[in-house]
């Protein structure tokens, strides 16, 4: 099989995935209680005006029909408007995206530094204080709730030190064009510097709780895949011929120890997600994870689906991405 | 050429967090539990024994691939041991290893001709990239890999078992080493390819004035290669010889006992069988005296208490009371 119709495979493969997410998320939302009409009019609202709301909406239509609506809307692309603020959801989410692109990314580079080199140098000096010390710190990583962890360090770094800021994107005071919605990118390529360093203050305490959870994972995968790795044998053929340790180290076993962390971290992709939820509720992030949470909220059912569909394809697509590179860079796997 | 002294590797068995707690004392396998032999130059030195003797220890001892926790080892009067890294590093060109499993030695993001050349990039030999192309294209060839060009391009998946473990041979050559340790180098291998492999490595080892270290636990491919053996039991060495004389009039009971093992060819030639009683005793608690006293058919008292000396008896050496 080629790995032009392994991509359509898998694509045509989500398609179900996302079809039954889809109609777990529409039934689920109507059956718990809350009602959206009287979350965005309150309770006191008359009778006539609740009335004439729920009809606005299309909410006194029998279930199934509004099902059958809002599925025909979907497959055309129109992802409906939103209850709440009456914009079309997908401009929402489409605002919104770059906030959460940017955290994740920052996030993930913050992880995959400390897992490969932490990692690598705990495989190195296996059972000693490194490695005994990595063990530790990714089991303490990964028990702590990430907001907590975000609020430890939002008291800290925030209130206690006053050394970066508890929340947001930017500070009103400081002016950017926005191009692509990665403040980052878009204040570096306008050289605005002093955006810039705005930028990053904001990024690095949700951008550290997040990649320091996420690395915990990454650490004990390299650690333990770079052990395995360290003792086959190529690698002891490797220091026979006379070869370098670290190149020994780097060039040979954590290449290898890789290559099964990169195939699940799709997986881990879609975990990363579920914690920049927590993340950008903790440090009011602008992005699509508190979009979903501020949406819960008023029980604003097309965004909320909206979001999820979002965030479903989001995962699928980054899945093939990686089996994409992964097919390219491991010669064993052919699809 | 090549002498050991001593040798010895005792690894530690990993405790548990409550045995430190509780402290209770580091215990060791005692994997190589000192050994000294010689290999003189152009030499086949067998090392023979049952799983879980040492040969594989004293092997990757021999080439420092880990450290051993006493004794030396000379290499041309090179004391290997005082080495330092750096030094290491570069007089390990002198001798290579020829591993057992022949996928699990090959990186498998290296193409095998670039897995082969790499040695020569290591340690600068053939000046340019397409001189050590060359170099390696006549190695691949000298394998009986032909036509080179076909398996320089390759992933180690992508050829056959028996096709890997001749690149990892060509590997271990192309450094032109004086000395070779070959770690079971044909017991993975399907049976059909065993005996074009040894016979590669016969003839290897002529064209190239090796001195060879043969670790198997097959006595029977010994014959075809070695000129001298050893027999290692529980870390020690307890009988050294020259094959023939080995072969022929084995004196050490375990000896006779794995001679006596060998499948005979000749039906006609019924052989009494002395498969040694019991299991292999654990490495980490040896029994007292000799240690292969347990399962021995000719123990006496002084065998479970005094630990044999290796002494000279018709020219060969033996660790044993029964001499
Ligand atoms: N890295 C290690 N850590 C701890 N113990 C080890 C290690 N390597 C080997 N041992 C132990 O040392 C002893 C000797 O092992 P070795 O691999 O040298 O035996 P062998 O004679 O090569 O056996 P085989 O025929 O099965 O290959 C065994 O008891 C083994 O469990
Ligand atoms: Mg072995």
């Amino acid at each position: 099989m080629s790995l032009k119709s392994y991509i359509i495979t898998r694509i045509i493969l989500a398609l179900p995935m996302i079809l039954v997410l889809l109609i777990l998320i529409f039934f689920i939302l109507r059956i718990i209680p809350g009602d959206p009409v009287l979350a965005i009019l309150g309770g006191k609202a008359p009778v006539e005006v609740i009335e004439a709301k729920r009809h606005e909406l299309g909410l006194d239509k029998p279930i199934i029909i509004q099902f059958f609506d809002y599925l025909g809307d979907v497959a055309k692309g129109d992802l409906g408007v939103s209850t709440l603020t009456n914009r079309p959801v997908w401009n929402e989410i489409k605002d919104r995206f770059p906030a959460t692109l940017e955290l994740t990314i920052f996030a993930f580079i913050i992880a995959l530094v400390i897992g490969i080199f932490w990692g690598a140098e705990a495989a190195w000096r296996k059972d000693k204080p490194l490695d005994i010390s990595a063990r530790v710190y990714s089991i303490f990583i990964y028990a702590i709730p990430v907001f907590w962890l975000g609020l430890m360090l939002q008291l800290l770094f925030g209130i206690y030190l006053r050394w970066l800021p508890v929340g947001g994107r930017l500070s009103p005071r400081v002016s950017l064009d926005i191009k692509t919605g990665l403040l980052l990118l878009d204040s570096l390529i306008t050289w605005n510097w002093e955006a810039f360093w705005d930028v990053l203050k904001h990024l690095l305490l949700p951008g550290i709780t997040l990649g320091l959870v996420i690395s915990s994972i990454f650490l004990r995968m390299v650690r333990n895949n770079t052990v395995l790795m360290l003792s086959k044998d190529f690698v002891k053929a490797a220091k026979a011929r006379g070869l370098k340790p670290r190149v020994i180290l780097y060039g040979h076993a954590v290449r290898n120890a890789f290559v099964p962390i990169f195939t699940i971290m799709g997986m881990q992709f879609a975990l990363l997600l579920a914690g920049a939820v927590l993340t950008e509720t903790t440090f009011s992030w602008p992005g699509i994870g508190s979009y979903l949470v501020l949406k819960i909220k008023y029980r604003d059912f097309p965004a909320i689906q909206g979001a999820i569909i979002f965030f479903a394809l989001f995962v699928v697509i980054i899945s093939i991405i990686i089996d994409i590179v992964n097919a390219l860079v491991d010669p064993r796997v052919r699809y | 050429m090549i002498r050991v002294e001593n040798l010895k590797k005792y690894f530690p068995v990993k405790r548990t967090v409550g045995e430190i707690l509780l402290r209770v004392p580091q215990r060791f396998v005692k994997a190589v539990d000192g050994i000294s032999f010689t290999i003189s130059k152009g030499e086949t030195f067998g090392l023979v024994g049952e799983s879980g003797s040492g040969k594989t220890t004293t092997g990757r001892l021999m080439l420092r691939l880990i450290e051993p926790t006493a004794g030396k080892i000379f290499f041309e009067d090179v004391d290997v041991t005082q080495l330092s890294k750096d030094e290491l590093r570069k007089f390990r060109k002198n001798f290579q290893i020829i591993f057992q499993d022949p996928m699990a030695a090959l990186n498998p993001y290296m193409k095998v001709g670039e897995a082969i050349k790499h040695g020569l990039e290591i340690h600068n030999i053939g000046g340019s990239n397409m001189e050590r192309k060359k170099l390696v294209m006549e190695m691949l060839e000298r394998v009986n890999l032909s036509p080179p060009e076909d398996f320089y391009y390759r992933y180690p998946h992508e050829i056959s078992g028996g096709q890997r473990q001749r690149i990892v041979i060509a590997r271990a050559l192309i450094l032109k080493p004086k000395f070779v340790v070959a770690d079971e180098a044909i017991a993975m291998l399907d049976v059909s390819v065993r005996s074009q492999l040894l016979q590669l490595l016969i003839d290897l080892k002529n064209e190239f004035n090796l001195t060879f270290l043969f670790i198997t636990h097959d006595l029977a491919t010994t014959k075809y290669i070695c000129n001298k053996i050893g027999v290692m039991y529980l870390g020690k060495i307890v009988e050294i010889g020259k094959f023939r004389e080995i072969y022929n009039e084995p004196l050490h009971p375990y000896t006779k006992a794995l001679i006596s093992a060998v499948p005979e060819p000749d039906p006609k030639k019924k052989k009494k069988k002395l498969i040694p009683e019991g299991e292999v005793p654990n490495p980490i608690n040896p029994p007292p005296g000799c240690k292969f006293h347990p399962r021995c058919p000719f123990a006496m008292d002084i065998c479970k208490t005094v630990e044999p000396e290796l002494k000279e008896v018709n020219g060969r050496l033996i660790a044993c009371h029964l001499y």
